[in-house]
């Protein structure tokens, strides 16, 4: 394959001054288990100690990759969220196609009497 | 009677049209061939064996009414994240291993109308999220020209199930190539639609502003029968166009004489393999013969589209994929203690690496932070993407290129290397990322024995061109004839 990850020149922080992150810009040259563990956190996903390690490897490589969208100069571009430009598309709001509750309810791992139920939230 | 799974639909249709053979006789067929061929590709998670023949005999019984329907009696299969009433549908998860939608796809009620026979559900990347149909919690698919070989992915089990005939036709669903990659490795021909211009209404959501459903079938024709049944404006998807429907089979033997073709030099570059290469260029100088115009074109952006992609897809899917936690379906882990523990238990238990790499690393280009370094950033690029394309098609009607930098690589070759995988979509992604529909068209075979694509790409909602390029590389490649031995 020659379509190669690109060696980064990483940008030498500029002292003591403080700046928003850009891509390119993380401060260490791979995300630590520490990120990661934020970052399964904000997911939640529990990870073994293999997967923290394998996510630290992994991860930093794709983003190293991502960095390379930093050559670009993208000041005076509009962003696109959708590729076509479709704005707002309203409907009356009407109940049609419904199922009863009992229809919805057949793939929930547990239940009690038309209720989902969980594991307790609140210690008591 | 092995013989009438060769046949494409409309030659099926044809002979149910003639009364020479019963939709029960071929659905029966194929069900015999899956159930001796299909240990060896994995191409199918879920066959629907009494419901497929009913739904046949239901067929039969209407065309004698004097029903016309479609699809009528035509047995085909769908990738297992278009949801199918009453079918289990499990996006090749174990976190939906016994899910059964209490509902179809807007595609599948489509398909029903016309009378098609839902035969079963396709093995796929979990989640759509590969690109060899290895992460699949049923294990790997095969590629029915080498079992050695990966299918592509992550439609890798329609393409291969098509390839193999063990279906007369399938829908596969394309976010980054996953539609005309696993066609192109397996020889078949994949149709990615503009995007909006099929509904996802029942599509399991991957990454929402790309996801597109779109037919995979035997030959050119094939496709635009499929896309006359699903194509059309769905109320409920509010990203669905609401643009006229054209007959996608009325122009298809045109030729491709007056149109304009774009030849990207960005798309031969130097990890194009030699073979596809030398392939491709052949039936560009077909197309030419043909009397198509062929004329350089550049799209500049192109090689910023797998970065771009593995921003923006990655985030879509962490929040699509939020809704997996073990509460109103699919799996759980009963060992939780409170609820948080339940979550994240589930989560973990219930996805496979890839999916939750991805759920990571959208998570994080999301994060407090991050977000107009990478997501932002990426939608900005987006549109210098689009705009490459924009650009081109003032110029030219279709642009051609291969579908994949080499043909089907070796089962377990890449699945240590996350970014290798990736750079296998690297000539399809973009236009996923600028919305534009693209068709890969088996165009010859590698020396080994291989399927080579060649993929067309469109201006948006034409389609129609697409598919008469198509048509004129079938003809003239004239690997159509050809079938993998099992």
């Amino acid at each position: 394959m020659k379509w190669q990850v690109p060696l980064r020149k990483r940008k030498q922080d500029a002292a003591g001054e403080a700046k928003r992150p850009v891509i390119g810009d993380r401060s260490q040259m791979s995300l630590s288990v520490d990120e990661v563990r934020r970052v399964a956190t904000l997911a939640h996903l529990s990870l073994t100690d293999e997967d923290e390690k394998q996510f630290a490897v992994k991860l930093s490589g794709i983003l190293d990759y991502i960095d390379q969208l930093s050559e670009l100069d993208t000041s005076d571009v509009q962003p696109t969220s959708h590729s076509l430009e479709i704005n707002n598309v309203f409907r009356e709001d009407e109940t049609k196609n419904t199922f009863g509750k009992e229809t919805w309810q057949d793939n929930a791992p547990a239940k009690d009497h038309g209720h989902y139920t969980v594991p307790r939230v609140v210690e008591g | 009677m092995s013989n009438l799974c060769y046949l494409t639909i409309r030659e099926l249709l044809n002979k149910l049209k003639a009364s020479e053979i019963t939709s029960e006789e071929v659905t029966k067929a194929y069900l015999d061939r899956i159930s001796e061929l299909d240990k060896k590709i994995n191409s199918y998670v879920t066959v629907d064996v009494e419901g497929a023949l009913e739904q046949a005999r239901e067929a039969d019984k209407k065309r004698s009414n004097g029903d016309e329907g479609a699809l009528l009696g035509v047995p085909l299969a769908l990738k297992d994240l278009i949801v199918t009433k009453g079918l289990r549908t499990t996006c090749s998860s174990k976190i939906l291993e016994n899910f059964v939608p209490p509902y179809d796809a807007f595609v599948t009620k489509k398909l029903k109308e016309a009378g098609a026979v839902i035969i079963g559900k396709t093995n796929m990347d979990e989640f759509a999220m590969g690109s060899s149909s290895e992460t699949s919690y049923f294990g790997a698919v095969r590629n029915p020209w080498n079992t050695d070989k990966i299918p592509g992915g992550s439609s890798g089990g329609s393409a291969a199930a098509v390839s193999a005939n063990l279906c007369a036709g399938a829908l596969g669903s394309d976010t980054g190539g996953s539609i005309r990659q696993p066609a192109a490795l397996c020889g078949v021909v994949g149709l990615k639609p503009t995007y909006g211009r099929v509904s996802r209404f029942g599509l399991v959501a991957f990454a929402s502003s790309l996801d597109q459903i779109g037919p995979m079938t035997k030959d050119v024709e094939d496709a635009a029968i499929l896309m006359n049944a699903i194509a059309g404006h769905d109320p409920m998807d509010s990203t669905c166009a609401n643009e006229p429907m054209p007959d996608y089979t009325a122009d298809i033997n045109k030729g491709v004489k007056g149109l304009k073709i774009g030849i990207p030099e960005e798309y031969f570059t130097a990890g194009l393999d030699g073979e596809i290469e030398k392939s491709v260029r052949d039936n560009i100088k077909f197309l030419e013969d043909d009397g198509a115009k062929v004329v350089p074109v550049s799209l500049p952006h192109t090689k910023y589209g797998v970065p771009t992609y593995y921003v923006l897809a990655p985030a879509e899917a962490s929040s699509n994929l939020a809704r997996y936690d073990g509460v109103r379906y699919g799996f759980r882990n009963k060992d939780s203690e409170g609820l948080a523990d339940m979550y994240k238990n589930t989560r973990k238990d219930g996805f496979g690496a890839e999916v939750k790499r991805r759920i990571m690393l959208g998570t994080y280009a999301l994060s407090s932070g991050y977000y107009d370094a990478y997501y932002l950033k990426a939608q900005k690029v987006r549109t210098l993407i689009k705009n490459d394309f924009v650009t081109a098609f003032k110029k030219v009607d279709v642009i051609v290129t291969p579908t994949t930098p080499t043909a089907a690589f070796g089962i377990g070759e890449k699945t240590d290397d996350p970014l290798e995988m990736y750079l296998s979509d690297i000539l399809t992604i973009n236009a996923n990322i600028a919305g534009i529909p693209g068709i890969s068209v088996p165009c010859g075979f590698t020396a080994d024995g291989l399927p080579i694509g060649l993929q067309a790409l469109g201006a948006y909602f034409d389609e129609a061109s697409l598919l008469r390029v198509a048509k004129v590389v079938e003809q003239k490649a004239g690997v159509l004839a050809e079938n993998p031995s099992l």
